[in-house]
C-alpha cells in the first residue's frame, strides 16, 4: 500500500556478507516502514545460509523508526546474537531510548 | 500487509471463473482491417499477375497466328493456285497440271492427293488425279458443292475431310482460261487424332493450342492442338481468327504454366498467406493488451476502493478508542491531542489513555505500535484494552506493563509498542512511572520544563524476563505532566536528543500558557503543524 504515495518512499541499501560464521547486513540510506520489507527479504535470504550471528553494520543508516526497530528486534529470535555495528548517534539514540541496549548489541 | 488474501470479486465482473473469450472491439478491428488490407492486396497481386499473364498470352497467340497466316495460305496459294492456273492456260492439261505440283504430291506430304477438275454445265468432270485416291469422294455431293463453292470464291476454299482417324484438309482454288473453268483439288493430312506434339525447344512451347476450321471450336473443326491440354482449352484463354481462303481459322491458346514466372503464382497466396498471419497474430496482442488493461483498470479501481475502506474501518476503530476528551478527574486538567502524520497513506498505530480509579488517582498511558496499517492500528486496540483492565485491577504501572508484554509478541505480530504508564495522585502530587521503552516525559513548571528519566525496560512484544523499574516523580504545584509519541521529536537527519532539546526548549518558552495552548504551540513548533508520523500527545496539569 505505500507504493500509493510514491513521495513516501525512502530507499534502503542492503548488503550481504560473511565473516567468520557471520552474516552481515550493511545497511544505508533509511531504514523505516516503507523500505523496511524489502530490507527484511534480504536478511532472509541470507539467514538460510544458517548463521549463528547476525551483524548489521549501520553507518550508513541515516534514519531508523520504529519499523526498523521492529526488523532489528525481530532477527534476535532467528538466531542467537545480533549485534549492531558502527550505529551513528541517531541509531545508537533509538536503540537506547527504546530500552533495548541489551538485545541489540552495539559495537563498539 | 493488511490485505490476508485476495477478496472474492478482486477480478472486478462477477462470474470471473468462466473466461471469456469474446474479443474486445480493438482485437476485431485489427483483425478486420488486417483482413481487409491482406485481401485486398492479394488480388491486386493475383490480378495484376492474371493481366500480366493475359497480355503475354494474347502476344505470344498474335505471334503464332501471324506464323500461320504468313504460312498457310501463301503455300495452297502458290502451289495448288499455280498448278491450276497452269492447267486452265493449257485448256486443262493433266501434264502441265502433274508438272505444276511436281514432288508436292508425296505420301509424305505435303499434298497426300490432287485431282484436277473441269467446270460445266453439269456436274465438274475430273481430268486427272496424282497421287493416291482422295478422302472426300470424288463423285460425292460433298465434293461438287466444294468444287462449286471453290468456283465462285475469289480465294481458295477448304474443309476438313474425317474418315475414322484419318483427317484431312481439303484444298480447292479456281482458276479460269481460254478454255474454260477450272477447279485443282488438294488434300493434306492433319496429325492422327488432331494433336501435335511441339518440341520443347519450340517459341511456342509454353502455350497450349488449338487450331480449329471456321468459328465453331469443335472437336469435328479441330485441325491441330498441342497433345497435353485437354480439349476445349479451360482457364484463361486467348482466341484469335486468321483469314484462311473464304474462311478463317480460330486459333485458341492457353498457357501452360505461369508467363510471368512461378513468383507471380506463388506472390498473392503468400501475401494472402503471410498477411492473415500477421493479422491473426496482431489481433491476438492487441487483445491481450486489452485485457490487460482492462484488468489492470478493474484491479486499480478495487485496490482504490478497498483502500479507501480500509482506512476508514482503521480510523473510525482509532476514533472510538482516542476520545477527543479525557475524563474530567477533580483537582486536574487534561488534555490530548492525535494528529495523524501526513507521510504515510496508512493509519498509525499511536494511543493514548486515560483510567479514574477513584480516590484521587488515576492511571494516563502513552503508547506507540512500530509501523502502521489496520495491523498496527488493531494491536493498538488491543493493548489499549489490556492495559485499562489491568489498571482496574489496581495494578501499578511497572505490573500493568509487565502484563502487557504477555499480550503480543514480534515474531507473531510484526510488531513492538512502546508504552509509558503512570499512576497519579492528585492530592499528593506522585506520580509513579513505568517505561516500556517510550520516550521520557516532561514535566513543565516554574523552572521551566525537564524530561523525567524513566529507564526504560524493553518494549512491549519482545520476549524474555522483561523488568520494569517504576520511577517516582512528585510534581510541584501547576505542574504540567506531558507525555508524547515520538512523531513530535522524531526528525530525519538528527538525533533524537535533538528533537528532545526542541521539545524542551518549546514548552519552557510556553510552560505559562493554558494547557491547550501549551500542546497546540508543542505542535506547531516542532511539526510545523504538518507532522510527519502520528502523534500522540496528552498533557496533565495540576490545578493547585
Amino acid at each position: 500500500m505505500a507504493e500509493l504515495d510514491p513521495a513516501d518512499q525512502a530507499y534502503c541499501a542492503a548488503e550481504v556478507s560473511r565473516e567468520d560464521g557471520a552474516a552481515v547486513i550493511r545497511l544505508s540510506g533509511e531504514l523505516d516502514m516503507v523500505s523496511v520489507e524489502s530490507v527484511r527479504s534480504v536478511i532472509e535470504a541470507a539467514l538460510a545460509a544458517r548463521s549463528e550471528r547476525l551483524v548489521f553494520e549501520v553507518s550508513g543508516l541515516e534514519f531508523m523508526d520504529s519499523s526498523g526497530i521492529a526488523l532489528l528486534i525481530s532477527m534476535t529470535r532467528k538466531v542467537k546474537t545480533v549485534e549492531v555495528r558502527n550505529p551513528n548517534a541517531i541509531v545508537r539514540r533509538i536503540i537506547e531510548l527504546t530500552g533495548l541496549t541489551e538485545i541489540l548489541l552495539m559495537t563498539p | 500487509m493488511a490485505i490476508a488474501g485476495r477478496p472474492a470479486g478482486m477480478d472486478g465482473s462477477p462470474g470471473r471463473s468462466r473466461r471469456n473469450w469474446a474479443p474486445h472491439a480493438a482485437a476485431a478491428v485489427v483483425l478486420v482491417v488486417g483482413l481487409g488490407i491482406t485481401i485486398t492486396l492479394s488480388i491486386v497481386t493475383a490480378s495484376g499477375h492474371h493481366r500480366t499473364n493475359a497480355k503475354l498470352l494474347a502476344l505470344e497467340t498474335r505471334l503464332v497466328s501471324d506464323e500461320i497466316a504468313a504460312a498457310d495460305p501463301l503455300y495452297v496459294e502458290d502451289h495448288l493456285g499455280g498448278a491450276a492456273s497452269l492447267a486452265a492456260a493449257t485448256d486443262g492439261s493433266a501434264a502441265m497440271f502433274a508438272r505444276g505440283l511436281s514432288g508436292l504430291v508425296t505420301a509424305r506430304g505435303p499434298f497426300a492427293t490432287a485431282s484436277l477438275w473441269r467446270l460445266g454445265r453439269s456436274s465438274p468432270q475430273l481430268v486427272t488425279q496424282v497421287g493416291t485416291r482422295p478422302l472426300l469422294a470424288p463423285a460425292g455431293p460433298a465434293m461438287t458443292a466444294l468444287l462449286r463453292r471453290a468456283a465462285v470464291s475469289r480465294t481458295f476454299v477448304v474443309t476438313k475431310i474425317t474418315a475414322g482417324r484419318v483427317a484431312r484438309l481439303g484444298y480447292a482454288t479456281a482458276a479460269a482460261g481460254p478454255g474454260g473453268s477450272f477447279v485443282a483439288y488438294a488434300e493434306v493430312p492433319l496429325p492422327a487424332g488432331g494433336r501435335v506434339s511441339e518440341p520443347a525447344s519450340s517459341p511456342v512451347s509454353d502455350l497450349n493450342i488449338a487450331l480449329y476450321l471456321g468459328r465453331s471450336q469443335t472437336s469435328a473443326a479441330l485441325l491441330d492442338a498441342s497433345s497435353a491440354a485437354p480439349l476445349p482449352l479451360r482457364g484463361t484463354t486467348y482466341t484469335t481468327r486468321i483469314p484462311f481462303g473464304d474462311t478463317v481459322l480460330t486459333l485458341t491458346t492457353s498457357a501452360r504454366y505461369s508467363l510471368t514466372g512461378s513468383l507471380g503464382v506463388i506472390l498473392p497466396w503468400a501475401i494472402g498467406v503471410g498477411g492473415a498471419a500477421l493479422t491473426i497474430l496482431g489481433a491476438l496482442l492487441a487483445e491481450r493488451l486489452v485485457r490487460r488493461r482492462a484488468r489492470a483498470e478493474r484491479m486499480s479501481t478495487e485496490i482504490g476502493r478497498m483502500y479507501v475502506e480500509q482506512r476508514s474501518v482503521a480510523e473510525t476503530l482509532q476514533r472510538a478508542i482516542l476520545p477527543d476528551q479525557a475524563p474530567a478527574i477533580p483537582g486536574m486538567q487534561i488534555a490530548v491531542r492525535y494528529l495523524p502524520g501526513v507521510s504515510g497513506a496508512e493509519v498509525g498505530g499511536d494511543w493514548y489513555d486515560v483510567v479514574p480509579l477513584g480516590g484521587g488517582r488515576f492511571v494516563f498511558l502513552v503508547g506507540d505500535v512500530s509501523g502502521r496499517g489496520v495491523r498496527a492500528a488493531a494491536l493498538m486496540a488491543s493493548l489499549h484494552y489490556a492495559s485499562r483492565a489491568y489498571a482496574l485491577e489496581g495494578h501499578p504501572p511497572a505490573v500493568i506493563l509487565g502484563q502487557l508484554t504477555r499480550t503480543m509478541d514480534i515474531a507473531e505480530d510484526g510488531h513492538f509498542a512502546t508504552v509509558l504508564c503512570g499512576l497519579v495522585d492528585v492530592g499528593t502530587h506522585e506520580v509513579i512511572l513505568a517505561n516500556a521503552g517510550h520516550l521520557p516525559p516532561l514535566v513543565c513548571g516554574g523552572d521551566g520544563a525537564s524530561l523525567v528519566q524513566a529507564k526504560p525496560g524493553w518494549p512491549i512484544g519482545i520476549p524474555g524476563s522483561a523488568m520494569f523499574e517504576p520511577t517516582l516523580l512528585t510534581t510541584a504545584a501547576h505542574d504540567t505532566l506531558i507525555a508524547y509519541t515520538d512523531g513530535l521529536v522524531e526528525r530525519r537527519g538528527e538525533t533524537l536528543d535533538a528533537g528532545l532539546k526542541r521539545l524542551q526548549e518549546a514548552a519552557t518558552a510556553q510552560c505559562g500558557s493554558s494547557l491547550d495552548d501549551l500542546l497546540s504551540s508543542l505542535v506547531s513548533e516542532l511539526t510545523g503543524d504538518s507532522p510527519a508520523d502520528d502523534i500522540a500527545l496528552i498533557g496533565l496539569r495540576w490545578l493547585n
